[in-house]
């Protein structure tokens, strides 16, 4: 049970699945979705304090040709008659097959340890400037600082012609810390970004010592020198691991884009595509994940998914029309930014598992390289399996030591290659960043990206 | 629903309210057969409420999309306002506003009919193709109505259409690639699928035979879609008076930040450009301004907030932006921000042919993964997706992989040679009319 926007949903979910029964088609689902957050942001020049709600609802059938959505921001009786209506005149369902999720009647919040619904907003807004007070106060050299705090709730319900009634309720809240520093007409930044299904604890949580490093990365900065070009060793750290692990190679494992042609893996199953140190999973349950839901949008349960084991390839992403055509087990991937958007196979929490390693004893081992700190910004080739990962700051790793930093770097090549010279895994340092993701440039959705440390031999652009 | 005299009655301050109605059909087609039909109507209010306090104001935005929300929504922005530190600023009031070109009839009169149209051209020219599929593609069309109205009688109502196309081709079967193309458009005829689709598969032909690039410092010819995604977020970002009252901006006036070739403008009154509109996103007049002359920085750009507190006149720059999650049709969730609305770089008097005969040895890119420059420093690295190599005046190779380096800020001081033809692009950014631009000097890195 979960609060979110209950007394409107439980009327609306009603309402579809009364409607639903007008549409005739093999297999025809509603969809409800609301989503409510505040954004509080703090730079020197002013405050912007935004808060918005959202609601969507559509019906969906699997028709002849192709899925039929129809969806509406009205959830009035009166509307969702007709919108069913729209899909009940279509005639013919699809002659392929869609894989059946057992029914399910789930009604389910995410658990957090400090309900943002429940902390004032004054207390949210102070909390906001003592961190933006403390950053400016921690260098003379710090130009600006931008603190953004974004907390949202998504409750989400789904009816289908099989007999689903499910509804849940995903809080998730995020914490963004940019620092800004500038000298002798050098501007350069760093930033500290927290979150997941979680609560205010997470903005409790941000210590004066994180905003200490972060000021002293923008700092540092300052003085960073370009990063050395072409192939080296290089040390990935945590978050620039999710973001090889969910960009480079994860899109290309959505079975959507096998099945029209359109991954580079789609012939890989059963295969080596990594070295023998390499683990990668997939967890929709994953405990404060930024991607974590309990339920897709196909009404299949949430659950831990092994991609990669011991560097060959187990699985892909599922949805019911996927896991069909491929006889293959359903994986809870089926996500939606919002109900008037498709559904599509989407991943959740993706991470690399932890090996033998300590991260001390990497860099100890590494001669001369490279070190990737601070993703900034990763994209999927799925067809090509190229690489474009870019993180914001690096150091040199010279004679096994830590040393110089580094400017921003961007990691090119072939990520298989990549991804099969992984020599060394830490066993510590495990975490995964909050993120968002689209499919291609649109239909986003929250992810969490992660694992621990990798060593691999890789080209620097 | 008398939406005025709610927002006197919940705020007794400063309001205004931006709602926005759509409706848009989104085709999502693979090769001959349609994946998905998508059919979607919403309406949306976006209300900012601006509270005067002791040496300052409280500014909340608060937006929904239910009609019955609006008097809960408007407390909700009043709230937040109370809470607030902002600088004071005052909305804007009526005045005369230009006329400007934002409706194709085609899709007004019937966006289904259109959008099923298109789909159904661009699968028939792909089906002739031996080498190319086409394994994805959306084909959407939008009517958008826009009305602002705010507590100093400023009421105003504009309506805009749009299509949006995103194809993924095939390029061969064995080891293949891909070019995966995105458009928007004001109007059906700046994206002919018989002129679009075809280019579209000349690009994607070109790379059947293709290598990686060399690791080096060359000369590169951008596509506008690119020069769109290299210079909206970075010269937009530094044009801005925002950037200027927090000390980022890296232009000031009179100085010569690029090359002699580059002029650019913000134009927010391009004939269908896709932040063309009367209207910046607060009731301001948008209008033509210039940039960047001849290389030499001449203005900033102002929304009302920045023109108010730092004593300039708006330039028509409030824009409620399209960005990441940001739809079109969903600019009512997102308050209005000091940013472009059509960036216009002036087009030169050669042609692309003779851009690329005067290249000794360099490249004509066409595409890459996602450039996303970082506003600040203006740096990127992306992935080369589709170009080709020029040698002696000629296109050669196609070339992909590897990566394309630098920072937007070097990239226009190099900059020497602009083509004759500018287009209505857009790609990971929005609202740019850019000719192919040429630079010197560009790090380009190969992926071994």
């Amino acid at each position: 049970m979960g609060n979110g926007n209950v007394r409107e949903s439980n009327s609306v979910i009603g309402d579809l699945q009364q409607a639903l029964k007008l549409i005739e088609l093999p297999y025809a689902d509603g969809l409800y979705d609301w989503q409510a957050d505040l954004m509080v942001r703090k730079n020197k020049d002013r405050e912007i304090t935004s808060a918005r709600s959202i609601t969507s609802i559509s019906f969906r059938g699997f028709a002849a040709k192709g899925w039929l959505y129809s969806s509406s921001n009205k959830t009035d009786r009166t509307t969702i008659r007709k919108l069913a209506s729209t899909l009940a005149k279509s005639t013919g369902g699809a002659t392929a097959r869609l894989a059946k999720p057992s029914a399910i009647k789930v009604d389910e919040k995410l658990p957090v340890e400090k309900d943002t619904q429940q902390v004032p907003l004054e207390e949210k807004l102070q909390r906001v400037r003592d961190i933006f007070n403390l950053a400016r106060s921690m260098d003379s050299r710090i130009l600006d600082v931008r603190v953004n705090y974004y907390e949202t709730i998504m409750e989400r319900a789904l009816v289908t012609s099989r007999g689903t009634r499910a509804r849940q309720v995903i809080p998730r809240t995020r914490i963004a810390v940019e620092v800004v520093a500038k000298e002798n007409g050098v501007t350069d930044h760093d930033y500290l970004n927290l979150g997941g299904t979680m609560g205010f604890e997470v903005v409790e949580d941000v210590t004066e010592q994180m905003i200490r490093e972060t000021v002293q990365g923008a700092v540092e900065q300052l003085k960073a020198i370009p990063p050395p070009r072409g192939p080296q060793k290089v040390i990935l750290d945590p978050g620039t691991v999710g973001t090889v692990c969910h960009e480079s190679f994860g899109h290309g494992l959505e079975a959507d884009q096998a099945i029209r042609g359109r991954s580079y893996l789609k012939d890989m199953l059963g295969k080596k595509v990594a070295s023998d140190l390499v683990t990668i999973c997939e967890d929709s349950t994953l405990k404060g994940g930024h991607g974590s839901y309990c339920f897709d949008d196909d009404g299949a349960l949430s659950g831990l998914n092994t991609l990669v084991e011991k560097g060959t390839l187990v699985s892909f992403l599922h949805d019911v029309e996927t896991a069909a055509a491929m006889n293959a087990p359903l994986t809870a991937s089926s996500r939606t930014q919002n109900a008037a958007h498709r559904r599509f196979i989407r991943m959740s929490n993706t991470y690399s598992k932890p090996g033998d390693w300590t991260v001390d004893e990497i860099i100890k081992d590494t001669r001369n390289g490279v070190m990737m700190a601070h993703w900034q910004y990763g994209m999927e080739d799925p067809l090509g399996g190229g690489m474009q990962v870019v993180s914001m700051k690096g150091y040199l790793v010279e004679n096994s030591r830590k040393t110089r930093p580094l400017k921003s770097i961007t990691l090119t090549g072939r990520v298989l290659e990549v991804l099969g010279a992984v020599d060394a895994v830490s066993k510590d340092g495990f975490l995964t960043d909050p993120g968002n993701c689209g499919k291609g440039p649109e239909d986003i959705v929250p992810v969490g990206a992660g694992g621990t440390w990798w060593r691999t031999t890789a080209v620097i652009a | 629903m008398n939406i005025p005299a709610i927002l006197e009655r919940s705020t007794k301050a400063q309001w205004e309210v931006f709602i926005q109605h759509s409706r848009k059909t989104d085709l999502q087609i693979r090769q001959d057969r349609t994946e998905a039909t998508i059919r979607q109507e919403n309406t949306g209010y976006g209300i900012r409420v601006i509270v005067p306090r002791t040496g300052g104001a409280g500014v909340g935005f608060a937006s929904c999309n239910s009609e019955k929300e609006l008097e809960a929504t408007a407390k909700k922005a009043h709230d937040l306002a109370k809470v607030n530190r902002s600088p004071f600023f005052e909305l804007p009031e009526r005045s005369r506003l230009p006329s400007a070109k934002t409706v194709d009839k085609k899709i007004f009169d019937d966006e289904e009919a259109v959008a099923s149209n298109y789909a159904e051209a661009v699968q028939s020219i792909i089906a002739d193709e031996k080498d190319i599929s086409l394994t994805y593609g959306k084909v959407r069309t939008y009517i958008v109505k826009n009305r602002i109205a705010n507590s100093r009688g400023l009421s105003r109502e504009s309506v805009g259409t749009y299509c949006y196309l995103e194809m993924t081709f095939k390029i061969g079967s064995d080891n293949p690639t891909e070019f995966w193309p995105t458009r928007y458009a004001r109007r059906i005829s700046d994206a002919d699928p018989h002129r679009l689709v075809p280019q579209w598969l000349d690009i994607a032909r070109s790379c059947l035979k293709r290598r990686a690039p060399k690791t080096k410092e060359t000369t590169v010819i951008f596509s506008p879609s690119i020069v769109c995604d290299i210079f909206v977020p970075t010269i937009g970002f530094h044009s801005a008076a925002e950037a200027v009252k927090l000390n980022l901006s890296k232009f000031s006036k009179g100085t010569k930040v690029g090359s002699d070739q580059l002029s650019v403008t913000d134009d927010g009154l391009y004939p269908f450009g896709l932040r063309t509109n009367p209207f910046d996103d607060e009731g301001q007049p948008q209008r033509k301004t210039s940039i960047i002359e001849k290389g030499v920085f001449r203005q900033h750009i102002y929304d009302q907030l920045h023109a108010y507190t730092m004593h300039a006149k708006s330039t028509g720059n409030g824009i409620r932006p399209k960005a990441f999650a940001i739809d079109v049709d969903d600019r009512y969730l997102v308050p209005p921000a000091n940013d472009t609305t059509n960036l216009s770089i002036e087009p030169g008097d050669q042609s692309l042919e003779t851009l690329i005969q005067e290249v000794k040895e360099g490249l004509l890119i066409h595409h890459v993964a996602w450039l996303n420059p970082d506003p600040i420093t203006t740096r990127f690295g992306s992935e080369i997706r589709n170009a080709r190599e020029i040698r002696n005046g000629e296109l050669g190779d196609a070339i992909v992989g590897g990566t394309l380096s630098g920072s937007a800020l070097e990239l226009i001081q190099n900059i020497s040679a602009i083509s004759d033809k500018p287009e209505i692009v857009s790609g990971y950014s929005f609202g740019c009319v850019a000719p192919y631009i040429r630079c010197d000097r560009v790090q380009i890195s190969g992926p071994s």
